[in-house]
């Protein structure tokens, strides 16, 4: 595919926008990307953008791969945090979130940038007080399994990545599932 | 728990983390960790009504209050604060430049020597800071991380088995923490290896920034060298990662001296010996002029050349030089660029009175 502005160059980078609750997907090439965040006109103040831009040339082949795919969003807006009231636009244009929720709603855009800028998808830091002792089995497993996958994306093995992604899903929807009931219950009580 | 404005007081120290002694000082001249922790349960800052800040400003004073860590620390609401007195925090790295144009309700909680502050209300809930001179990142490491904890056992933050500590900004999202060393490099800068440098540190997945602020890449020969990723890897990982590359930065930075050193010698002296000049006989003297100068006072410092001048002082010029510093110390506020100009240039020759270049 060609790029959408200067239609010389392939189309590498894939951007997608919500302008007034209306989805725009812009396909460009590298020069115009960068040409387009200097000129913070269609990417104002999307850090997200600027940093997938930044990282697009740095990223190993298996993960240059997904990331030469287009960044989909799940459904049409209406994207609103039911919980803040933050919309997309606003997320867009500030590169910010209004409250925990809104990683639930955001998370079909938020997953492909959090993958482009940070190193995994799965915290393996400290823990604070509240959540110390949960989940520690699968939570250990989770991140085996992890680095698992980045030793197969590393070695071009794609068909065991796809089963070792799998694995992965199944394990964070059971942890999701026990992650939300506890955390539900500790709001209530505070 | 101390309340009010503690600027006056801390004028009169000498800046912990340019003034201190460290590990590989020289070179790095300070290292900082920043952790990013907000509560369960509200709104983050960029969303949150005033009202609502104002509320959190009131739950995290009273668990600072509560907890005999925080009993000589201050607390200051940044509303009490003029726009001169912020800028003396943002200059000394107490607060980020950010903080210092909030106009919502925001505060302050600081250790009277400035190594240890909390931003309230600044991009997340809390900013945790911790600042020390030379290379001790682990150390840095090991006392926000018990102050951290400390606040968690009070506190529920806002954290997701999966995503971490939960951030408003998702590229602080995981740890939360962004760890990062100040280094002198004016032997790359000299020698013309510092762009390649800065790429391979940027292949690394880490950040280099100049100093003071956006653009500022070359003044002072001065770099922070940070991480970006905050998720996916440990605290720990972080840190020996950023250790090791900033260690090898160290390395390529002295042999670059020796080399210039053995091979142009006469070229580097010259350098040294012009800014000296400078610094000692101005009477006008910009802020960017004088950073660069200090640059090159402080490499012929550390090669030796000046036995009279210590380092920490040419260090906390770099501090005293600056605006804010220049005029809550005269007293008064001085808009007039070239006023300011001849302020600079009056401390700096003062400081340097007693200072004299080595033979050789």
């Amino acid at each position: 595919m060609l790029c959408e502005i200067c239609g010389k160059n392939e189309a590498t980078i894939h951007i997608q926008e919500f302008i007034n609750s209306k989805k725009k997907v812009l396909h460009i090439c590298k020069v115009c990307a960068e040409g387009k965040a200097a000129a913070k006109e269609m990417l104002s103040g999307i850090d997200l953008a600027q940093l997938m831009l930044n990282i697009s040339s740095e990223l190993p082949p298996g993960l240059a791969i997904q990331k030469n795919e287009s960044v989909e969003a799940a459904e049409s807006p209406p994207m609103k945090c039911p919980s803040c009231g933050w919309d997309i636009v606003r997320f867009t244009n500030t590169g910010r979130l209004g409250c925990s929720d809104c990683f639930k709603t955001f998370r079909p855009i938020l997953d492909q940038a959090i993958r482009n800028m940070h190193k995994g998808c799965m915290h393996v830091g400290k823990k604070p007080a509240s959540a110390k002792g949960a989940s520690q089995d699968r939570m250990s497993q989770l991140i085996a399994l992890q680095k698992k996958l980045d030793d197969h994306v590393r070695r071009e093995e794609y068909e065991k990545a796809a089963r070792t992604r799998d694995k992965i899903a199944r394990l964070k929807d059971s942890l999701k599932n026990r992650s939300r009931g506890r955390k539900d219950d500790k709001w209530q009580s505070d | 728990m101390i309340s009010g404005n503690p600027i006056d007081r801390i004028l009169k120290n000498r800046v912990g983390w340019l003034a201190d002694s460290g590990p590989d000082d020289d070179i790095a001249i300070s290292s900082r960790i920043r952790l990013a922790r907000n509560l369960a349960g509200h709104k983050f800052p960029p969303c949150a009504e005033p009202a609502e800040h104002s509320s959190v400003v009131v739950i995290l004073r009273d668990v600072c209050e509560a907890l005999p860590a925080f009993s000589e620390d201050f607390f200051v609401r940044l509303d009490e604060l003029s726009q001169l007195d912020r800028r003396v925090l943002m200059e000394r790295r107490v607060v980020s430049r950010d903080f210092v144009s909030k106009q919502t309700p925001s505060a302050l909680v600081m250790t009277a020597d400035e190594s240890a502050s909390v931003m309230i209300n600044e991009e997340d809930h809390m900013r945790l800071q911790c600042i020390l001179s030379g290379l001790r990142l682990g150390e840095i490491w090991e006392r926000i991380s018990e102050t951290d904890d400390l606040l968690s056992e009070h506190i529920a933050f806002a954290y997701d088995e999966e995503l971490g500590f939960l951030t408003s900004c998702p590229t602080n999202i995981g740890t939360g923490m962004r760890a990062s060393v100040m280094l002198h490099l004016p032997g790359l800068v000299l020698s013309e290896q510092i762009n390649q440098m800065k790429q391979a540190i940027g292949k690394l997945g880490l950040a280099v920034r100049g100093i003071f602020g956006e653009g500022t890449d070359n003044v002072g020969n001065l770099y922070q060298i940070s991480n970006q990723s905050t998720l996916g890897e440990s605290e720990q990982q972080i840190i020996e990662k950023l250790d090791t590359v900033i260690k090898q930065i160290i390395f390529h930075e002295k042999s670059c001296r020796m080399k210039m050193l053995e091979r142009s010698r006469n070229f580097l002296m010259n350098h040294v010996g012009r800014a000296y000049g400078v610094l000692k006989h101005a009477y006008i003297i910009s802020s960017q002029e004088a950073l660069n100068s200090l640059s090159a006072l402080r490499l012929g410092v550390d090669m030796g050349m000046f036995s009279s001048l210590d380092i920490h002082t040419v260090n906390e010029l770099f501090v005293l030089v600056q605006p804010g510093h220049l005029q809550k110390n005269a007293g008064k506020q001085i808009e007039n660029a070239t006023e300011r100009d001849v302020l600079r240039a009056a401390l700096i020759r003062e400081k340097l009175k007693s200072v004299r270049t080595d033979k050789g």
